[in-house]
């Protein structure tokens, strides 16, 4: 194996395991703060669940990092080029600012009835109104989506320079 | 006929991004969307937890003489089925434990301890089927002299001083402390009536014991501090609860405890105690503040003299009234 070949295998991994970790974090404010802790390890959990373990970086930091490790996933599954991974990394910040955008007050009650008269009896569609109808629309949210397209935006361009073969002078 | 590798390659990203973008949605939707538990979102999903089981060893801290027996009880909740006991003792602060021979019941007694009992710290391994389900933990303490004891059952109203506490401009209430010659357990006891002001909940008062105080400089510096009290709230009053833990005072400052402070809310006499109290188990709450360099409060040999008694908060609604009382208050104080 050709040591590009293997430096771009390195950057691979090590990109998906940076989205991972990014995930593993945003699950954790779900966790500790707000108390959705998964049955399975709640025997572990603290016994009072909300505690605050995040403060206010609680409430942007799941949705920085959910765009953060898509748009990597996404931008790993994709041609390397930097047109493909910015690419990437707008669309996820265009996915979670239409769902953000959607639990808006204004917007949330048409949306609903939109779902549940055309999708209604589809699987995941009484869930998908329920996200919209009692999800809490907050500005910050979309704000820490284009925070998070943005790291992955600039992690995966710095990757473009490791992966750029060097000659010798 | 074989794909070429570039359409391989192509159907395999296409199904890769199609299960990330798929990954992607479900968790959004699948966390609620809302700055709290998913649950808030989608409430049929989640059901209530059962109550994890617990259990606790009465006491978890205790002074006893030399010579004398300690006696551990453990209490256990929301365990179902059958469980097994085994009795550890620590020589080390729980580092490294033992097996106590023979000790599988719910009880301990570690009959005549001595100064290498010290400092001990018990546990017990509560265990259904092969597993593990609980170990709590308790420490035990060894006096070589006897506990230093100050109580009072017939509480004479010139022995006590009832002092109000007012924090943060919590409005003032009307309290009246008498001597009740009958109907304590048994004989006389103290009856205080706290009357409550219509713009608060509560009623913050300590008694302190004025014919006696310890003089740590004379009688020893001190380790630990036992306090226990019988008391009672009487019915009819409106209330909510009464927190009465022990209180020190110590050079124009008063220390109460504020943590696991005991509850009396029953309308018949009930005894709650507190053992083994150290120095840092003291919150001060009133008199000057400690200077830098200070300890408060003092149980070293050089300490000024304490005096012991009683907290009292009462809480009900607004404009209500608290009838409570206290008999045999007893403070043991243990010397280093």
């Amino acid at each position: 194996m050709t040591s590009s070949r293997l430096t771009g295998l390195r950057l691979t991994w090590t990109l998906a395991a940076l989205g991972m970790l990014a995930l593993v974090l945003g699950g954790l404010v779900y966790v500790m703060d707000r108390g959705s802790a998964p049955v399975l390890i709640r025997p572990w959990m603290p016994q009072s669940p909300g505690q605050d373990v995040f403060g206010a970086a609680g409430a942007w930091l799941p949705t920085a990092m959910h765009t953060l490790a898509f748009s990597l996933f996404t931008a790993l599954a994709l041609p390397v080029g930097r047109a493909w991974h910015w690419g990437a990394c707008a669309f996820w910040l265009l996915i979670n600012a239409l769902f953000e955008w959607g639990q808006h007050p204004s917007i949330a009650p048409v949306l609903a009835d939109w779902i549940d008269d055309s999708l209604a009896g589809t699987l995941g569609s009484e869930a998908l109104a329920n996200y919209f109808v009692h999800g809490v629309f907050d500005a910050g949210d979309i704000v820490a989506a284009a925070a998070g397209a943005l790291v992955a935006g600039l992690a995966l361009h710095w990757t473009h320079h490791l992966r750029r073969p060097r000659h010798a002078p | 006929m074989r794909p070429e590798p570039s359409t391989r390659l192509g159907w395999l990203r296409a199904v890769a991004l199609g299960t990330i973008t798929l990954m992607g949605i479900l968790t959004i939707v699948g966390s609620g969307g809302g700055l709290g538990s998913v649950c808030d979102t989608y409430p049929d999903s989640c059901q209530p937890l059962p109550p994890l089981p617990s259990a606790r060893i009465t006491p978890d801290k205790v002074v006893v003489q030399v010579g004398a027996s300690a006696t551990f009880l453990v209490e256990t909740a929301n365990i179902t089925g059958p469980v097994t006991y085994q009795w550890r003792r620590s020589a080390n602060g729980g580092l490294d434990y033992t097996d106590i021979p023979n000790a599988t019941s719910s009880s301990l007694t570690l009959p005549a301890v001595n100064l290498a009992d010290d400092n001990t710290v018990v546990k017990v391994v509560i265990r259904q089927g092969n597993g593990q389900l609980l170990e709590p933990t308790a420490r035990l303490a060894v006096s070589a002299s006897p506990g230093v004891v100050f109580e009072d059952t017939s509480f004479e109203t010139a022995d006590w001083q009832g002092v109000p506490v007012l924090l943060g401009g919590s409005p003032p209430f009307t309290h009246v402390e008498e001597r009740i010659a009958t109907g304590g357990l048994p004989g006389a006891y103290r009856r205080m009536t706290d009357q409550i002001a219509p713009g608060s909940g509560l009623s913050y008062m300590t008694h302190l014991q004025l014919p006696t105080a310890y003089d740590p400089r004379n009688q020893g510096a001190v380790r630990f501090i036992d306090f226990a009290q019988d008391c009672i709230v009487f019915t009819g009053s409106s209330l909510n609860y009464v927190e009465s833990g022990p209180v020190l005072e110590q050079n124009g400052r008063s220390f109460v405890i504020d943590r696991n402070v005991p509850l009396c809310n029953s309308s018949s006499w009930t005894r709650v105690q507190r053992l083994a109290l150290t120095a840092a188990d003291f919150r001060q709450i009133t008199g000057p503040a400690c200077a830098v360099g200070e300890t408060c409060p003092d149980f070293s040999l050089s300490a000024l003299p304490l005096r012991m008694g009683y907290q009292r908060i009462a809480q009900t609604t607004p404009g209500g009234t608290v009838i409570h009382g206290i008999d045999n208050w007893r403070v043991t104080i243990w010397r280093r």
